[in-house]
């Protein structure tokens, strides 16, 4: 596995990590 | 070893899944009336920094059922780059709050809470100092073993504190099932590292080995070999390394990694290494007798007994887990097809040269030497292990092989565009670093 793969799984895991908190927030304020 | 999807996702998406636990356990039962969007999605994002943080000690924990389905590079490099992220989201956390409602500003206020101003005024800088001192250590000219004490206790201590300030504000936390929960969570990872730091050295003391040899290869390289004292040794795949301990205690925190360079049928056990850091610079000074400690074996970096051939790219020392590779196809008659890449200075620099040439001889090895400084009447490779270098000495037929990879940052690189360039899937490329922070 290139070093490459790892950094975009990465990227890709906190942006959706990121996503699931403000999702939860949006949900929460309406 | 061999990548496959099915081996990684499970491992992943739990991850991901324990990541978001905190975050969705905090979200069940009681919660506080909804505060600003801004402020409820700070709130989650220091529940996601948190567990990442958390989940960094598992990571890390060297736990061998982890180790064989990636590798100890691929784990390290994830460590690293989510530790980029956690710290991104713990300053993000207070950030959010306070703009989100300026009020939040007493949470930092000495005169409202002195303890709880400390702890969170320390708990950022120390998360950040956390991820700058590992990216940049040697800028900061940190010695090895300071820097690993350091970030082991800075760690622990953002974990402790932020997973204290959870419960302390008590918002999502409240009532008494969830404060257990999350306060087992806090004792397991306490015991995580209990356990890296006693209890497994506690178990290497029962099984020393000792420093038989001392064999110096060319200028600045060195051997040791080593055997078991009163135990049958570590049965290890070639590839692997083990993290070493040269002293009368395993629990010194002087405890670094080395592939293994010996054959894995041999019955002997040899470590080569370079002298580049404090460790490695006194390896010729170390006495014969000499008690060392030996954890492991870790890695993926293992040729695979249903692969058609392997290429390995390595550069200067790197050429150790190849070479443990290669002495273990000699002792057993292996006859697939290998071909290394093997990239250093100059002519003088070239470890293992002469056995080289020997097993060339031997296996179906083709060796091409890559020198930055080469003789007058050089008529190999010369400059640096490149991707245009790449592209023109792998044998076409090599697709299918697998790739293994390790040496310096720049040769990393440049195999990783060169292999990705012919179609190279990562499935089939491992790699190892030796210069791990």
């Amino acid at each position: 596995m290139l070093h490459h793969n790892i950094r975009t799984l990465v990227l890709l895991m906190g942006l959706a990590f990121v996503g699931v908190a403000a999702l939860v927030a949006a949900v929460r304020v309406t | 070893m061999k990548y496959n999807v099915a081996r990684v996702v499970p491992w992943v998406g739990g991850y991901a899944l324990l990541v978001l636990t905190p975050l969705m356990l905090a979200m069940i039962g009681a919660s506080p009336a909804p505060r600003s969007f801004l402020v409820e999605f700070g709130v989650g994002l220091g529940f996601v920094a948190i567990a990442l943080i958390g989940l960094q000690f598992v990571i890390t924990g060297r736990f061998r059922s982890i180790a064989p389905v990636f590798g100890g590079d691929v784990v390290l490099q994830f460590h690293r780059q989510i530790g980029i992220v956690a710290t991104v989201l713990i300053v993000a956390h207070p950030l959010l709050l306070v703009i989100g409602d300026p009020d939040y500003l007493e949470f930092l206020d000495p005169r409202v809470n002195l303890l709880r101003a400390l702890a969170l005024a320390a708990v950022v800088p120390a998360a950040v100092l956390l991820m700058v001192t590992s990216l940049w250590r040697e800028l900061f000219r940190l010695n090895y073993e300071w820097w690993r004490a350091g970030h082991g206790v800075l760690a622990l201590a953002v974990v402790f504190i932020g997973m204290v300030h959870g419960i302390q504000v008590g918002a999502y936390l409240g009532e008494f099932w969830k404060k257990g929960i999350w306060a087992g969570v806090l004792c397991g990872l306490m015991y995580l590292v209990i356990h890296t730091r006693v209890v497994r050295p506690a178990l290497m003391k029962r099984r020393p080995y000792q420093l038989v040899e001392v064999r110096r290869e060319v200028a600045d390289v060195f051997t040791l070999v080593l055997e078991p004292v009163e135990h049958v040794g570590m049965r290890f795949s070639a590839g692997q390394y083990a993290w070493m301990t040269v002293g009368s205690s395993p629990y010194s925190m002087q405890q670094h990694p080395f592939s293994f360079a010996s054959s894995a049928h041999s019955g002997e056990l040899t470590f080569t290494s370079k002298a580049v850091g404090d460790f490695t610079s006194s390896w010729d000074a170390i006495e014969p007798g000499e008690r060392v400690y030996l954890e492991g074996p870790f890695g993926a970096f293992t040729f695979d007994p249903t692969s058609e051939g392997a290429v390995f790219i390595v550069g200067g020392i790197g050429v150790t887990p190849a070479m443990s590779v290669l002495r273990t196809m000699r002792d057993t008659d292996d006859e697939r097809p290998v071909v290394l890449v093997y990239g250093n200075t100059d002519l003088d620099a070239v470890v293992f040269r002469d056995e080289l040439d020997e097993l060339a001889g031997q296996l179906d090895l083709d060796i091409v030497h890559v020198l930055e400084e080469p003789p007058g009447n050089w008529d190999g490779e010369s400059g640096f292990v490149d991707r245009d270098l790449l592209l023109r000495v792998l044998p076409a037929d090599c697709r299918t092989y697998e790739f293994f990879v390790c040496g310096p940052e720049p040769l990393m690189d440049a195999a990783e565009t060169a292999l990705r360039d012919i179609g190279v899937t990562w499935r089939q490329i491992y790699t190892e670093r030796f210069q791990i922070v």
